[in-house]
């Protein structure tokens, strides 16, 4: 019994003796080595690595204290991703067995980085990354890691970071992933769920499940060599459920009773995703990527670089619900294309938006397209932290049944704020045609697609310059102020008001016309004080109310409407001075039949028909009564015949003024 | 013996072109005789062989028009359609343009298709410029070879064209 006794003690202390060495001799040996494997590991990353410390914990761990991954570019500072404890499992079986230095659990613990870093690293090392995980099917590997955290960027500093726990098991080619991921503005995890087979052949995604209380989406697919095919479908409510576990509901031993909460955002159907594409980094194109968003079809193509900056391109478009209550009046189709560059703070490229309307038989619908585009444009966060788009150059194009209507800018920046639930704010400041433009838009987001209202003043514009948004603008000239008020769906309106002081109309049609035939050459160049009108579009028709022009020898009052066929409604009256109607012939003679007393004589007409040839009505009035009364019927019958002929071609406008 | 041969071959030219200009002139004849006794399809045959037989006929513009007008009293919309689209084609300057634009734009209104009906409207408002001065308002008649009464009466936003006494088109603008 007592050499039994001694034999245990004898062999627990040489165990331990032997342990205990050995760990020693691998913990001095690493202390050593720590930095040559730092400098190993590190050679095909992008990134370096630096190591505090190794253990080694007898049979088959090792602990990595405070493990730093940084840029090897050491100009770029603050992009570090922290790990303060890795632990690490090897395979002792291979390397007793076959010597193989196989580690089959990775754990991390509370790993740090800002979300900038860890995506610089991922992208970075992208190639590298995907080399690796093809290497996985030929080993079983846990790969857990708990409550990490990543910063956000520093223009969301105002967002929380987001934590996270995720746990990866790979077995025999199987691989399932479960994983929550914690944010500071959202108090319910994100959660994942992912099964599929890693295969000689390929990646097969059996099922991605990401899930929290309001979202559910579903994603399956497979990746073979560079190309990748995903399906799946996702649901966003704006219904949550929640449970609340009250006593009562303990003491009766009943299930707690669901709490619906409902928020003003609309509920998001995603269904019918088919992507394809091809993996090929730094390069991932999207070959098509088609679904159905609350009922809207959308289609996107692109490409994306994962470089530094990182460049892409795409094109997506979005046509109207077929059916069902999510169906917009009149509208077809929403365009949307992109390139550029993303650095770390702004989107920079060039891009365009395009709404094109539907023209069925029975519409009375008067748009075609509005167009918008910028050959320079970027989107980044604002001083204040806000999602801000800026434009160098560009514009809005309108396109009507007939006619194109333009609204060019220099710059134009649009600020995007969140405060309130319901109505979301965009701010706009534009320089245009030498003035600026400031408004403010509201867009619904209970609703999609959201509907927009808004408005905006604009002042010390060219007022010529503005020809390429409505033509009548070519020839008046002066400093125009105004403002536009703007409603999208269902009920498509702008409107507004417009204000010209001292400027002049040159050669104005309306006013060359009448200079031409009745010889008033002081018409086709009138200075005036004040010229105003209120404008007007809808899916209708589009018109000028309130045309109010004052000069000191010419007036003219009335209204100018144009309907869905660009048909012309008018009445307009013309107030023409005794100095003015004294330099023509034919006036002068009409003159004579008032008194010196009278200053002015007004000229009520209607005006109709196509833009190109208007017909024109002298309306009735005390005036035309006082010259119906001195000139004999006859000469009446003789100045309309001249006039059809006039209009019908046969005589000449300029040789039948000249001979009256 | 070569200037008789030179005369026959003159008189083997002019002989047809004699005889088109009075056949057209007989077939126009015989088809208002029809249309007095009131053999409306005898007169029809007439009109419809001056437009076929004789394209550069003087009478061909009115017989054109009373063939389309022969269809739409029969009821074959369809023909008459094509007749008066024929017509707009080939006179488009024509005074009764508008009265052949009336009726498509009435066929039109009965088949419910609105894009036609105001592609027509359109037609039917920019065929004339219109300027009153002292009057509001102009006219034109026109008396077919059917002995049908039209009338069209042009305001400043208002046209309206009628036949016999009844409506063909009334267009606001």
């Amino acid at each position: 019994m007592p050499k039994f006794r001694i034999n245990i003690r004898f062999w627990f202390v040489l165990i331990l003796g032997f342990i205990l060495t050995l760990s020693f001799v691998i913990n001095v040996f690493f202390l050593t080595i720590k930095k040559q494997i730092a400098v190993e590991i590190s050679e095909p990353l992008i990134h370096r690595l630096i190591i505090k410390n190794i253990f080694y914990i007898f049979p088959d761990r090792f602990l990595v204290q405070d493990l730093r991954i940084l840029p090897k570019d050491t100009s770029i500072i603050d992009q570090s991703i922290v790990v303060p404890l890795l632990a690490l499992k090897l395979s002792l079986r291979e390397l007793i067995g076959k010597r193989h230095l196989i580690i089959t659990t990775f754990v991390l613990d509370k790993m740090r980085s800002s979300q900038n870093s860890f995506s610089k690293f991922l992208s970075d090392n992208a190639v590298y990354l995907i080399a690796l995980l093809q290497e996985l099917p030929k080993m079983d590997i846990t790969f857990l890691i708990k409550e990490a955290s990543i910063d956000s960027p520093p223009e969301k500093l105002h967002l929380s970071p987001t934590t996270f726990n995720l746990a990866v098991f790979i077995k025999k080619g199987d691989f399932w992933a479960n994983g929550a991921f914690y944010s500071g503005i959202d108090s319910s995890p994100l959660q994942l769920a992912i099964r599929g087979n890693l295969t000689s052949k390929g990646l097969y995604l059996n099922q991605g499940t990401f899930y929290k209380h309001n979202m559910y989406s579903n994603f399956w697919g497979e990746l073979k060599g560079p190309i990748f095919q995903l399906n799946g479908y996702a649901f966003l409510n704006n219904q949550t459920l929640r449970y609340s576990n009250l006593l009562l509901d303990t003491l009766l031993r009943r299930p707690p009773r669901p709490h619906v909460t409902k928020t003003l955002e609309p509920s998001i159907d995603i269904i019918n995703v088919d992507c394809r594409g091809r993996l090929g980094f730094p390069r991932v194109q999207i070959e098509n990527l088609n679904f159905i968003l609350n009922d809207f079809p959308i289609r996107i193509k692109g490409t994306a670089i994962f470089s530094t900056p990182m460049a892409f391109n795409f094109t997506a478009s979005l046509d109207n619900a077929p059916a069902g209550p999510n169906r917009i009046k009149d509208f077809k189709q929403l365009n949307l294309n992109f390139s550029g560059l993303l650095t770390e703070k702004t989107l920079k490229g060039r891009g365009g938006l395009s709404v094109i309307f539907k023209q069925s038989k029975d519409s009375s619908f008067l748009l075609d397209k509005i167009e918008m585009n910028s050959p320079k444009t970027s989107f980044f966060y604002d001083q204040f932290k806000r999602p801000t788009l800026q434009l160098h150059g560009g514009g809005i194009s309108i396109l009507t049944n007939e006619d194109h209507h333009r609204l060019s800018f220099k710059t134009l920046k649009a600020s995007f704020h969140s405060q309130t639930e319901k109505f979301k704010i965009i701010k706009l400041m534009a320089t245009m045609y030498k003035g600026y433009l400031k408004g403010r838009f509201w867009y619904d987001v209970s609703h999609l697609p959201p509907s927009v209202i808004g408005s905006a003043v604009f002042k010390d514009v060219e007022a010529h310059a503005l020809a390429e948004l409505l033509i009548y603008f070519s020839k008046i000239y002066g400093k125009a102020s105004g403002k536009i008020n703007f409603k999208s769906h269902p009920n498509f309106q702008l409107y507004g008001f417009i204000l010209i002081q001292n400027g002049y109309l040159k050669n104005f049609d309306f006013f060359k016309w009448i200079a031409e035939t009745f010889n008033i050459p002081s018409l086709t160049d009138i200075r005036f004080v004040q010229a105003q009108t209120q404008f007007w579009l809808h899916p209708k028709g589009r018109g000028l109310t309130n045309i109010k022009i004052t000069s000191k020898d010419v007036g003219l009052t009335g209204f100018l409407n144009l309907d869905k066929n660009s048909l012309i409604a008018s009445k307009i009256s013309l107030l023409l001075s005794r100095k003015t109607l004294q330099e023509s012939p034919k006036f002068r003679a009409i003159l004579t039949m008032f008194e010196e007393a009278v200053p002015s004589l007004t000229f009520d007409f209607q005006l109709s028909g196509p833009q190109k040839a208007i017909n024109f009505l002298w309306l009735q009035s005390e005036f035309k009564q006082h010259i119906q009364n001195r000139i004999p019927n006859f000469v009446e019958r003789m100045i309309d015949r001249k006039i059809d002929a006039i209009l019908e071609g046969k005589i000449p406008e300029e040789s039948e003024s000249s001979s009256q | 013996m070569k200037s008789r041969g030179l005369t026959v071959a003159i008189l083997l030219i002019l002989l047809p072109l004699t005889a088109y200009s009075g056949e057209d002139k007989i077939l126009y004849a015989r088809g208002r005789h029809f249309v007095k006794t009131h053999q409306m399809d005898f007169a029809y045959m007439q009109f419809r062989d001056i437009v076929r037989q004789y394209p550069q006929s003087t009478f061909r513009e009115d017989a054109l028009f009373a063939t389309g007008e022969y269809f739409v009293q029969n009821s074959n919309f369809k023909e008459a359609t094509k007749i008066f689209e024929e017509f707009i084609k080939e006179y488009p300057t024509a005074k009764t343009k508008i009265f052949a634009l009336a009726y498509l734009y009435k066929m039109a209104k009965e088949k419910n298709d609105a894009d036609l009906v105001e592609r027509i409207k359109t037609d039917i408002i920019t065929i004339e410029r219109l300027g009153f001065v002292f009057r509001d308002s102009k006219e034109y008649k026109y008396h077919s070879l059917f002995h049908w009464q039209y009338h069209v009466l042009l305001q400043i936003d208002k046209i309206t064209i009628s036949c016999n006494g009844d409506r063909l088109a009334e267009i606001s603008y």
